[in-house]
């Protein structure tokens, strides 16, 4: 019973499957509500569930969300107190710790979510859990149809919430009455949401059945979850059949509601799935979220390898970073100490280079001139203590050039030097005197002679004549090396 | 229907990342490399650079300052010198300089003549023709002791002591050296 295949851009689609029919129905939210724009129903036929969808094609806009659901009959659910909050990444952990045992499935054979539920008195959890293969079918023909964003959520939450939509629920808790057909709903609530729901196999018209389920629930409240026991029974009937509710009331002591009538139909199943799909930010069970691709990054995120490399990062920074530190520290203190002493010269960093060449200059200049002589007066001084009594000295001629450092090769052969000329008397028959040879000697072992003029040559003598008799001329020499520059 | 990981028409490199992701001795190994790549480019490279100016400063900072001890040690040598090396460039500052020296050494002072002058890195070389008289070897020597030893920097480039006529004739070729940067500073004395 195809009605509308025209989507508007937010819109939702509910898709309700049981093992006999699939029922789809398109709403788009309005300014006054939602809007139901396509709904259709196709039989299961022989090839099964896939086959079904895949003749709603027309109905099932691609870009719409998609909320499904399963006949509630295959689902079980179970509320429990925790010990503490359950994080989302344990939900489905959590849930299969639970369900498969209770289920008599192995792990595998089922889908499971947890819903975490805010109460007084501690943390809870609802938690729900299909059969995989029905949930399976569906997810992967949805995904092959390319729709990203679907979930599977219990179909009775999903109605009990559209058929409260504008009924003015009690402050406490409140058990809610949806009947049906085929099967009824019974639901445990709390202003936070619905918290365990039933069903029942027959009609409001079976009171004592209705009042069981009704009693249960209560109980579970009151023994399982320790709630203060539901003040309210709030019954999607219609006002025709108020009195057989307000006798189940009486019977239960509490307060009646009664809301416009809520059947446990498949079409009312999709309207409420597409319903609850134009309100995504509401937390809901989704039994597709196992089912999904993980990329299992953050499960296999190596923290260990990444916070030593972090680390090891951490430290060579710091490391820099200190070192840098203490190398400005260092240099600015050898600057400042530099800035003292061109302070003292009065000169600057920039004048340094040409400052330091030309002090160098003239302070060699100023060596080669003071340092690099003889002082004359030292051996001259010496000379009455090495020269013979019979030796008279007539001419002392000493020379010592300077030679600027910076003009080496000129005049730097000049030799420095200390020439003692003298007379000495000789004997008869003497050729060679005695006293030349002990000149040269004593030259030699004069201190303040060789220390300046280390290469004494020798004597030279030439035989003369006086009037007083035959003269021999002596003549030695003391040559001197410079000093290298 | 099996479940296929992968939507047909996926992203190739979403497929590529969700495989390594599930890979974890390969992501392990990536996560790694990717940390250090980032951590080399974005922390250790510009930290490194900054240390490597750092110690270049230092090592320029340890160059300055071992230049500037060397122009400060150097520049104290030379006001040293110039406690030696005052006094006028001018010949007849020099020259009743000598009168004294010679007259304190009792010799008879001959001629005292300037040969010139030259210039050379901020001093001024000053050389003279000395000619005297001495009544004694020692005499002479003691007036070389004066002029080498005294108050200005004077060396003998040439000496000669002769005998004549019972003196000892003293001939000589002395070189002076003045601060002129000394002089500059203080002033003509002349």
């Amino acid at each position: 019973m195809a009605t509308s295949s025209k989507t508007s851009r937010r819109c939702a689609t509910g898709l309700y499957a049981t093992a006999q029919h699939v029922t789809a129905c398109v709403v788009t939210a309005g300014l006054r509500g939602h809007k139901i724009v396509a709904q259709q129903q196709v039989q299961v036929g022989p090839e099964g569930l896939p086959e079904a969808i895949k003749e709603l094609d027309e109905v099932l806009p691609r870009d719409s969300r998609v909320q499904a659901a399963i006949d509630p009959r295959q689902l079980f659910s179970l509320t429990r107190k925790l010990e503490r909050a359950l994080p989302s990444r344990e939900r489905h952990v959590a849930a299969h710790e639970l369900l498969p045992p209770r289920l008599g499935a192995v792990r595998g054979g089922v889908v499971a979510d947890a819903a975490p539920l805010k109460l007084r008195g501690g943390a809870r959890a609802l938690v729900v859990a299909s059969p995989r293969e029905p949930v399976e079918l569906i997810f992967n023909e949805l995904t092959a149809r390319q729709v990203s964003r679907a979930r599977l959520a219990p179909a009775p939450l999903a109605l009990a919430e559209h058929a409260l939509r504008d009924v003015r629920t009690p402050k406490g808790g409140c058990v809610v009455f949806l009947p049906g057909s085929d099967h009824g709903v019974v639901l445990l609530r709390s202003p936070s949401g619905t918290l365990a729901w039933r069903l029942i196999d027959v009609d409001a018209d079976n009171p004592q059945v209705l009042a069981t389920a009704l009693m249960g629930l209560v109980d579970h409240a009151r023994e399982d979850l320790d709630l203060t026991p539901p003040s309210h029974l709030v019954a999607c009937v219609g006002e025709e059949l108020r009195g057989p509710m307000e006798e189940i009331a009486e019977r239960l002591s509490i307060e009646l509601k009664v809301a416009p009538r809520c059947e446990t139909t498949p079409e009312n199943y999709a309207l409420a799935l597409a319903t609850a799909g134009l309100h995504p930010e509401l937390p809901a069970l989704d039994l597709f979220n196992e089912l999904r691709p993980r990329s299992n990054f953050m499960a296999n995120f190596p923290r260990a390898a990444a916070l030593g490399v972090a680390g090891t990062l951490a430290a060579c920074a710091c490391w820099l970073i200190v070192e840098t530190n203490s190398l400005d520290a260092e240099a600015a203190a050898l600057e400042a100490s530099a800035g003292e002493l061109l302070d003292e010269i009065e000169s600057t960093p920039d004048e340094l280079a040409d400052l330091l060449d030309e002090l160098q200059a003239r302070v060699a200049l100023a060596q080669a001139f003071v340092g690099d002589r003889i002082y004359w007066a030292t051996p001259l001084r010496s000379l009455p203590y090495v020269v013979p009594d019979t030796l008279r000295l007539t001419d002392v001629e000493a020379t010592d050039p300077f030679v600027d450092p910076g003009e080496l090769d000129v005049g730097s052969d000049q030799p420095r030097q200390l020439v003692m000329s003298g007379d000495v008397a000789l004997g008869a028959g003497e050729h060679a005197p005695p006293q030349a040879l002990a000149l040269t000697q004593a030259l030699r072992e004069e201190s303040t002679i060789t220390r300046g003029l280390p290469d004494i040559t020798g004597a030279h003598i030439r035989p003369g004549s006086s009037v007083q008799g035959r003269l021999a001329h002596v003549r030695v020499a003391c040559m001197g090396q410079r000093a290298a520059p | 229907m099996s479940r296929s990981k992968n939507s047909p028409g996926e992203d190739p490199m979403l497929v590529a990342l969700k495989r390594l992701a599930a890979n974890p001795p390969l992501l392990r190994v990536v996560l790694c490399l990717v940390l250090l790549v980032l951590g080399q480019v974005i922390v250790i490279g510009p930290l490194g650079s900054s240390l490597t100016e750092s110690r270049d400063a230092l090592a320029l900072a340890e160059t300055q300052l071992a230049d500037a001890e060397a122009a400060h040690t150097l520049h104290e040598q030379l006001q040293a010198l110039a406690e030696h090396a005052e006094g006028s460039t001018h010949t007849s500052g020099w020259q009743e300089w000598m009168l004294g020296q010679v007259g304190a050494a009792g010799i008879e002072l001959l001629s005292f003549e300037p040969m010139g002058t030259s210039d050379s890195r901020g001093f001024k070389l000053l050389e003279f023709e000395l000619s005297a008289r001495a009544p004694s070897f020692a005499a002479a020597v003691d007036l070389i002791n004066r002029l080498e030893r005294g108050d200005r920097l004077l060396r003998f480039t040439k000496l000669r002591l002769a005998d004549a006529d019972g003196r000892l004739a003293v001939s000589a070729t002395v070189l002076g050296l003045v601060d002129e940067t000394t002089r500059q500073q203080g002033g003509d004395d002349a």
